[in-house]
Protein backbone atom coordinates (compact mmCIF):
# COMPACT_ATOMS: atom_id res chain seq x y z
CA UNK A 1 0.00 0.00 0.00
CA UNK A 2 0.92 3.66 -0.91
CA UNK A 3 0.42 6.55 0.95
CA UNK A 4 2.63 10.06 0.75
CA UNK A 5 4.05 9.44 3.78
CA UNK A 6 5.07 6.21 2.95
CA UNK A 7 6.18 7.43 0.00
CA UNK A 8 8.37 10.13 1.51
CA UNK A 9 9.53 7.15 3.71
CA UNK A 10 11.06 5.24 1.12
CA UNK A 11 13.02 8.37 -0.16
CA UNK A 12 14.74 8.92 3.40
CA UNK A 13 18.79 7.86 1.74
CA UNK A 14 18.34 10.91 -1.48
CA UNK A 15 16.03 13.73 -0.35
CA UNK A 16 12.96 12.63 2.34
CA UNK A 17 14.72 14.22 5.30
CA UNK A 18 12.81 17.39 5.81
CA UNK A 19 9.43 14.76 5.63
CA UNK A 20 11.17 12.07 8.28
CA UNK A 21 12.32 15.00 10.16
CA UNK A 22 9.00 15.78 11.08
CA UNK A 23 7.21 12.79 11.91
CA UNK A 24 9.96 11.91 14.34
CA UNK A 25 9.42 15.68 15.86
CA UNK A 26 6.18 14.30 16.71
CA UNK A 27 8.04 11.70 19.51
CA UNK A 28 10.39 14.05 20.92
CA UNK A 29 7.84 16.67 21.50
CA UNK A 30 6.18 14.28 23.19
CA UNK A 31 9.26 14.02 25.43
CA UNK A 32 10.08 17.89 25.69
CA UNK A 33 13.91 17.92 24.02
CA UNK A 34 13.52 19.18 19.91
CA UNK A 35 17.28 19.17 20.26
CA UNK A 36 17.77 15.39 20.71
CA UNK A 37 17.38 14.49 17.05
CA UNK A 38 19.77 12.25 15.86
CA UNK A 39 20.27 8.88 13.84
CA UNK A 40 21.11 7.10 17.33
CA UNK A 41 17.65 9.12 18.82
CA UNK A 42 15.57 7.92 16.53
CA UNK A 43 16.44 4.54 16.86
CA UNK A 44 16.04 4.36 20.09
CA UNK A 45 12.31 6.12 19.62
CA UNK A 46 11.83 3.24 17.11
CA UNK A 47 12.78 0.75 20.05
CA UNK A 48 10.40 2.02 22.56
CA UNK A 49 7.81 2.24 20.28
CA UNK A 50 7.59 6.00 20.64
CA UNK A 51 6.72 7.13 17.02
CA UNK A 52 3.43 6.73 15.92
CA UNK A 53 2.51 7.98 12.74
CA UNK A 54 -0.63 9.21 12.77
CA UNK A 55 -1.43 10.81 9.63
CA UNK A 56 0.46 8.56 8.06
CA UNK A 57 -2.00 5.83 9.46
CA UNK A 58 -5.28 8.02 8.71
CA UNK A 59 -3.78 8.17 5.27
CA UNK A 60 -3.61 4.74 4.31
CA UNK A 61 -7.41 3.95 6.12
CA UNK A 62 -8.34 6.35 3.60
CA UNK A 63 -7.10 4.52 0.91
CA UNK A 64 -7.96 1.67 2.29
CA UNK A 65 -11.80 2.63 1.95
CA UNK A 66 -11.73 3.84 -1.13
CA UNK A 67 -10.25 0.50 -2.43
CA UNK A 68 -13.22 -1.12 -0.49
CA UNK A 69 -10.93 -2.71 1.78
CA UNK A 70 -12.95 -4.64 5.00
CA UNK A 71 -12.56 -2.95 8.08
CA UNK A 72 -10.60 -5.96 9.39
CA UNK A 73 -8.04 -5.05 6.53
CA UNK A 74 -7.62 -0.90 7.37
CA UNK A 75 -4.31 0.22 8.92
CA UNK A 76 -5.20 1.61 12.26
CA UNK A 77 -1.80 1.95 13.69
CA UNK A 78 1.78 2.26 11.89
CA UNK A 79 4.86 2.15 13.95
CA UNK A 80 8.62 2.43 13.34
CA UNK A 81 10.79 -0.17 14.48
CA UNK A 82 14.41 0.14 14.66
CA UNK A 83 15.00 -3.12 12.93
CA UNK A 84 16.10 -3.69 9.09
CA UNK A 85 12.95 -6.30 7.43
CA UNK A 86 15.61 -8.16 5.19
CA UNK A 87 15.48 -11.27 3.76
CA UNK A 88 17.76 -12.23 5.85
CA UNK A 89 16.09 -10.97 9.11
CA UNK A 90 13.63 -13.55 8.38
CA UNK A 91 10.42 -11.68 8.59
CA UNK A 92 10.02 -11.03 4.85
CA UNK A 93 8.98 -13.72 2.26
CA UNK A 94 11.57 -15.30 -0.15
CA UNK A 95 9.00 -15.55 -3.12
CA UNK A 96 5.06 -15.73 -2.09
CA UNK A 97 5.65 -11.85 -1.20
CA UNK A 98 3.41 -12.13 2.11
CA UNK A 99 4.81 -11.15 5.54
CA UNK A 100 5.34 -13.72 7.91
CA UNK A 101 2.78 -13.33 10.62
CA UNK A 102 4.49 -16.54 13.00
CA UNK A 103 7.77 -14.50 12.75
CA UNK A 104 6.34 -11.67 13.03
CA UNK A 105 3.94 -12.61 16.47
CA UNK A 106 6.74 -14.40 18.05
CA UNK A 107 9.42 -11.94 17.85
CA UNK A 108 7.44 -8.73 18.11
CA UNK A 109 4.94 -9.93 21.06
CA UNK A 110 5.50 -7.50 23.37
CA UNK A 111 5.36 -5.05 20.94
CA UNK A 112 2.21 -6.26 19.50
CA UNK A 113 0.27 -6.47 22.75
CA UNK A 114 1.64 -3.14 23.57
CA UNK A 115 0.02 -1.94 20.42
CA UNK A 116 -3.07 -3.67 20.44
CA UNK A 117 -5.48 -6.16 22.70
CA UNK A 118 -6.27 -5.57 26.15
CA UNK A 119 -3.18 -3.49 26.53
CA UNK A 120 -4.42 -0.20 24.67
CA UNK A 121 -5.91 0.72 28.41
CA UNK A 122 -2.29 -0.12 29.87
CA UNK A 123 -1.15 1.93 27.09
CA UNK A 124 -3.34 4.61 27.50
CA UNK A 125 -2.52 4.82 31.10
CA UNK A 126 1.59 5.27 30.58
CA UNK A 127 0.50 8.34 28.84
CA UNK A 128 -2.10 9.93 31.06
CA UNK A 129 0.85 9.35 33.76
CA UNK A 130 -1.57 11.70 36.13
CA UNK A 131 -3.82 9.10 36.62
CA UNK A 132 -3.71 6.94 39.89
CA UNK A 133 -2.76 3.35 39.25
CA UNK A 134 -5.39 0.60 39.76
CA UNK A 135 -5.21 -2.96 39.84
CA UNK A 136 -7.06 -3.28 37.26
CA UNK A 137 -5.20 -0.89 34.58
CA UNK A 138 -2.10 -3.78 34.53
CA UNK A 139 -2.24 -5.86 31.39
CA UNK A 140 -3.81 -9.19 31.41
CA UNK A 141 0.01 -11.12 31.20
CA UNK A 142 0.57 -8.91 34.41
CA UNK A 143 -2.41 -10.41 35.99
CA UNK A 144 -2.15 -13.73 35.15
CA UNK A 145 1.37 -13.95 36.51
CA UNK A 146 -0.03 -12.30 40.07
CA UNK A 147 -2.72 -15.07 40.02
CA UNK A 148 -0.13 -17.43 39.45
CA UNK A 149 1.37 -17.12 42.70
CA UNK A 150 -1.33 -18.31 44.08
CA UNK A 151 -2.58 -21.39 45.15
CA UNK A 152 -4.49 -22.67 41.99
CA UNK A 153 -7.05 -24.71 43.99
CA UNK A 154 -7.79 -21.76 46.07
CA UNK A 155 -8.30 -18.87 42.70
CA UNK A 156 -11.13 -19.77 40.95
CA UNK A 157 -13.39 -17.99 43.44
CA UNK A 158 -11.97 -14.88 42.67
CA UNK A 159 -14.13 -15.19 39.36
CA UNK A 160 -16.86 -13.60 40.84
CA UNK A 161 -14.85 -10.26 41.82
CA UNK A 162 -15.28 -8.91 38.56
CA UNK A 163 -15.61 -9.13 34.77
CA UNK A 164 -11.93 -8.72 34.81
CA UNK A 165 -10.99 -11.19 37.09
CA UNK A 166 -13.30 -13.42 35.62
CA UNK A 167 -11.93 -13.23 31.84
CA UNK A 168 -8.51 -14.21 33.19
CA UNK A 169 -9.22 -16.80 35.53
CA UNK A 170 -11.30 -18.94 32.92
CA UNK A 171 -8.89 -18.35 30.19
CA UNK A 172 -5.33 -20.15 29.29
CA UNK A 173 -3.81 -21.43 31.65
CA UNK A 174 -6.25 -21.58 34.42
CA UNK A 175 -9.42 -23.04 32.31
CA UNK A 176 -7.35 -26.63 32.94
CA UNK A 177 -6.41 -26.16 36.25
CA UNK A 178 -9.90 -24.96 37.28
CA UNK A 179 -11.09 -28.24 35.46
CA UNK A 180 -8.90 -30.38 37.70
CA UNK A 181 -9.78 -28.80 41.08
CA UNK A 182 -13.47 -29.26 39.71
CA UNK A 183 -12.69 -33.16 39.45
CA UNK A 184 -10.94 -33.18 42.73
CA UNK A 185 -13.62 -31.66 44.32
CA UNK A 186 -16.27 -34.37 43.50
CA UNK A 187 -15.13 -36.45 45.59
CA UNK A 188 -13.91 -33.98 48.27
CA UNK A 189 -12.34 -35.53 51.84
CA UNK A 190 -10.32 -37.83 49.58
CA UNK A 191 -8.77 -36.04 46.64
CA UNK A 192 -7.60 -32.67 46.82
CA UNK A 193 -4.48 -32.19 44.74
CA UNK A 194 -3.65 -34.21 41.49
CA UNK A 195 -0.21 -35.46 43.06
CA UNK A 196 -3.22 -37.19 45.47
CA UNK A 197 -4.82 -38.77 43.21
CA UNK A 198 -4.51 -42.18 43.36
CA UNK A 199 -6.54 -46.11 43.37
CA UNK A 200 -9.69 -44.57 45.07
CA UNK A 201 -9.86 -42.00 42.81
CA UNK A 202 -9.39 -44.41 40.01
CA UNK A 203 -12.14 -46.65 40.98
CA UNK A 204 -14.09 -43.44 41.73
CA UNK B 1 27.77 4.86 32.69
CA UNK B 2 24.55 4.83 30.69
CA UNK B 3 22.50 7.67 31.30
CA UNK B 4 18.70 7.21 31.42
CA UNK B 5 16.10 10.06 30.73
CA UNK B 6 12.08 9.56 32.35
CA UNK B 7 9.73 10.87 30.44
CA UNK B 8 9.27 13.86 32.69
CA UNK B 9 12.89 15.04 31.86
CA UNK B 10 14.08 13.42 34.74
CA UNK B 11 17.94 11.93 34.48
CA UNK B 12 19.61 9.42 35.93
CA UNK B 13 23.19 8.04 35.79
CA UNK B 14 23.59 4.58 36.30
CA UNK B 15 26.16 1.99 35.86
CA UNK B 16 25.93 -0.54 32.53
CA UNK B 17 25.76 -3.50 34.70
CA UNK B 18 22.82 -2.04 37.22
CA UNK B 19 20.89 -0.40 33.44
CA UNK B 20 21.30 -3.79 31.77
CA UNK B 21 19.31 -5.76 34.89
CA UNK B 22 16.36 -4.58 32.07
CA UNK B 23 16.49 -6.80 29.32
CA UNK B 24 14.89 -4.34 27.31
CA UNK B 25 17.79 -1.60 27.61
CA UNK B 26 20.45 -4.36 27.83
CA UNK B 27 18.94 -5.52 23.98
CA UNK B 28 18.84 -1.69 23.24
CA UNK B 29 22.07 -1.38 24.05
CA UNK B 30 23.85 -3.79 22.39
CA UNK B 31 22.03 -2.95 19.43
CA UNK B 32 22.50 0.91 19.63
CA UNK B 33 25.84 1.14 20.85
CA UNK B 34 27.82 4.19 22.49
CA UNK B 35 25.93 3.77 25.78
CA UNK B 36 27.49 6.65 27.75
CA UNK B 37 26.67 9.41 24.21
CA UNK B 38 23.24 10.90 25.33
CA UNK B 39 20.52 9.90 27.38
CA UNK B 40 18.45 6.85 26.56
CA UNK B 41 14.98 8.57 26.70
CA UNK B 42 12.49 6.09 28.27
CA UNK B 43 9.24 7.95 26.86
CA UNK B 44 7.32 5.68 28.86
CA UNK B 45 7.96 4.81 32.39
CA UNK B 46 6.11 6.99 34.40
CA UNK B 47 7.58 10.52 36.14
CA UNK B 48 6.81 11.46 39.57
CA UNK B 49 4.40 10.20 42.09
CA UNK B 50 3.54 12.11 44.71
CA UNK B 51 4.00 9.96 47.22
CA UNK B 52 5.65 11.05 50.60
CA UNK B 53 7.55 8.61 52.91
CA UNK B 54 9.45 5.66 51.10
CA UNK B 55 10.38 3.65 53.69
CA UNK B 56 13.49 2.54 51.73
CA UNK B 57 14.80 5.97 51.05
CA UNK B 58 14.78 7.96 54.33
CA UNK B 59 17.17 10.48 53.06
CA UNK B 60 14.41 11.60 50.42
CA UNK B 61 11.42 10.52 52.61
CA UNK B 62 9.66 13.79 52.23
CA UNK B 63 10.42 14.08 48.39
CA UNK B 64 8.88 13.11 45.51
CA UNK B 65 9.14 9.36 44.78
CA UNK B 66 9.75 8.56 40.90
CA UNK B 67 9.09 5.20 39.85
CA UNK B 68 12.55 5.14 37.39
CA UNK B 69 14.01 6.11 40.62
CA UNK B 70 12.65 3.32 42.72
CA UNK B 71 13.53 0.70 39.56
CA UNK B 72 17.19 2.00 39.49
CA UNK B 73 17.01 1.62 42.96
CA UNK B 74 15.78 -1.78 43.25
CA UNK B 75 18.61 -3.01 40.43
CA UNK B 76 21.39 -1.32 42.39
CA UNK B 77 20.10 -3.47 45.29
CA UNK B 78 20.44 -6.69 43.50
CA UNK B 79 22.94 -5.94 41.12
CA UNK B 80 25.53 -8.50 43.00
CA UNK B 81 22.81 -10.95 42.83
CA UNK B 82 23.97 -14.59 41.00
CA UNK B 83 22.45 -14.97 37.98
CA UNK B 84 18.91 -16.87 38.30
CA UNK B 85 18.44 -20.30 37.17
CA UNK B 86 16.93 -20.94 33.96
CA UNK B 87 13.34 -21.93 34.38
CA UNK B 88 14.04 -25.40 34.15
CA UNK B 89 15.95 -25.84 36.75
CA UNK B 90 14.50 -23.23 39.33
CA UNK B 91 12.47 -25.14 42.43
CA UNK B 92 9.13 -23.60 42.47
CA UNK B 93 8.59 -20.24 43.84
CA UNK B 94 5.73 -19.43 46.00
CA UNK B 95 4.12 -16.07 46.82
CA UNK B 96 6.30 -16.48 50.45
CA UNK B 97 9.60 -16.18 48.77
CA UNK B 98 10.03 -12.58 49.48
CA UNK B 99 13.60 -11.28 50.86
CA UNK B 100 12.51 -8.61 53.58
CA UNK B 101 14.18 -6.44 51.21
CA UNK B 102 12.24 -6.35 48.73
CA UNK B 103 9.40 -6.20 51.30
CA UNK B 104 10.94 -3.11 52.79
CA UNK B 105 11.25 -1.71 49.11
CA UNK B 106 7.85 -2.64 48.15
CA UNK B 107 5.91 -1.51 51.42
CA UNK B 108 4.33 1.74 49.46
CA UNK B 109 0.64 2.56 47.76
CA UNK B 110 -1.45 0.64 45.76
CA UNK B 111 -0.75 3.09 42.91
CA UNK B 112 2.97 3.37 43.28
CA UNK B 113 3.34 -0.40 43.60
CA UNK B 114 1.00 -1.01 40.30
CA UNK B 115 3.24 1.68 38.59
CA UNK B 116 6.35 -0.04 39.34
CA UNK B 117 4.94 -3.47 38.61
CA UNK B 118 4.20 -1.72 35.17
CA UNK B 119 7.72 -0.05 35.06
CA UNK B 120 9.07 -3.81 35.41
CA UNK B 121 7.03 -5.45 32.78
CA UNK B 122 7.61 -2.82 30.47
CA UNK B 123 11.35 -2.75 31.31
CA UNK B 124 11.22 -6.80 31.01
CA UNK B 125 13.03 -6.63 34.71
CA UNK B 126 12.13 -10.55 35.19
CA UNK B 127 13.19 -10.32 39.05
CA UNK B 128 11.38 -6.72 40.11
CA UNK B 129 8.20 -7.76 38.40
CA UNK B 130 8.59 -11.05 40.19
CA UNK B 131 8.70 -10.02 43.46
CA UNK B 132 5.56 -7.16 42.82
CA UNK B 133 3.19 -9.69 41.42
CA UNK B 134 3.76 -11.82 44.56
CA UNK B 135 3.86 -8.57 46.83
CA UNK B 136 0.07 -8.33 44.99
CA UNK B 137 -0.68 -12.29 45.42
CA UNK B 138 -0.28 -11.76 49.13
CA UNK B 139 -2.60 -9.23 49.46
CA UNK B 140 -5.00 -11.15 47.95
CA UNK B 141 -4.54 -14.55 49.54
CA UNK B 142 -6.82 -15.78 51.94
CA UNK B 143 -9.54 -12.80 51.44
CA UNK B 144 -12.91 -13.52 50.55
CA UNK B 145 -14.20 -11.74 47.21
CA UNK B 146 -15.88 -9.29 49.13
CA UNK B 147 -12.62 -8.35 51.06
CA UNK B 148 -10.56 -8.57 47.56
CA UNK B 149 -13.30 -5.71 46.08
CA UNK B 150 -13.23 -3.89 48.97
CA UNK B 151 -9.27 -3.65 48.93
CA UNK B 152 -8.65 -2.61 45.90
CA UNK B 153 -11.37 -0.46 45.51
CA UNK B 154 -13.40 -3.00 42.57
CA UNK B 155 -16.47 -2.09 41.34
CA UNK B 156 -18.73 -5.73 40.99
CA UNK B 157 -19.77 -4.93 37.39
CA UNK B 158 -21.97 -8.44 37.10
CA UNK B 159 -25.64 -8.45 36.89
CA UNK B 160 -27.24 -10.31 40.11
CA UNK B 161 -28.12 -12.93 37.13
CA UNK B 162 -24.53 -13.17 35.87
CA UNK B 163 -22.80 -13.59 39.62
CA UNK B 164 -25.60 -16.01 40.66
CA UNK B 165 -24.36 -17.92 37.39
CA UNK B 166 -20.82 -17.84 38.40
CA UNK B 167 -21.63 -18.61 42.10
CA UNK B 168 -23.25 -22.33 40.81
CA UNK B 169 -20.32 -22.79 38.63
CA UNK B 170 -17.98 -21.70 41.75
CA UNK B 171 -19.75 -23.84 45.00
CA UNK B 172 -17.31 -26.49 45.29
CA UNK B 173 -14.97 -23.81 45.75
CA UNK B 174 -16.64 -20.61 47.73
CA UNK B 175 -16.37 -22.24 51.12
CA UNK B 176 -12.46 -22.80 50.42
Amino acid sequence: MSCPPLENLTEIPEKGINTVFDIMQRGFNRMGDREMLNSRNVTILCYFNAVELPTCAEDAEGIGKKSGFKPAELVGQVYLTHEEWTLQHGLLPAAAMKLQRKAIQTRLKKRLLFAFGNTLMFRSNFLNKTKHMHLLNIPTEVLVHIFLQLDPFNIAKYRRVCHSFNNVLTAHPFSNLIGLVHIGACIKGRVDRPDQFGNPFRRE
Amino acid sequence: MVRITSSDSQEFSVSQDIACQSQLIKNMIEDVGDADEQPIPLPNVAGAILQKGGSCFPSISNAPKLTLFAVIEYATMHKDDPPSAPETDAKPSTSEDIEDRDKQFLNVDQGTLFEIILAANYLDMKSLLDVGCKTVANMIKGKTVEEVRALFNIVNDFTPEEEEQIRKENEWCEDR
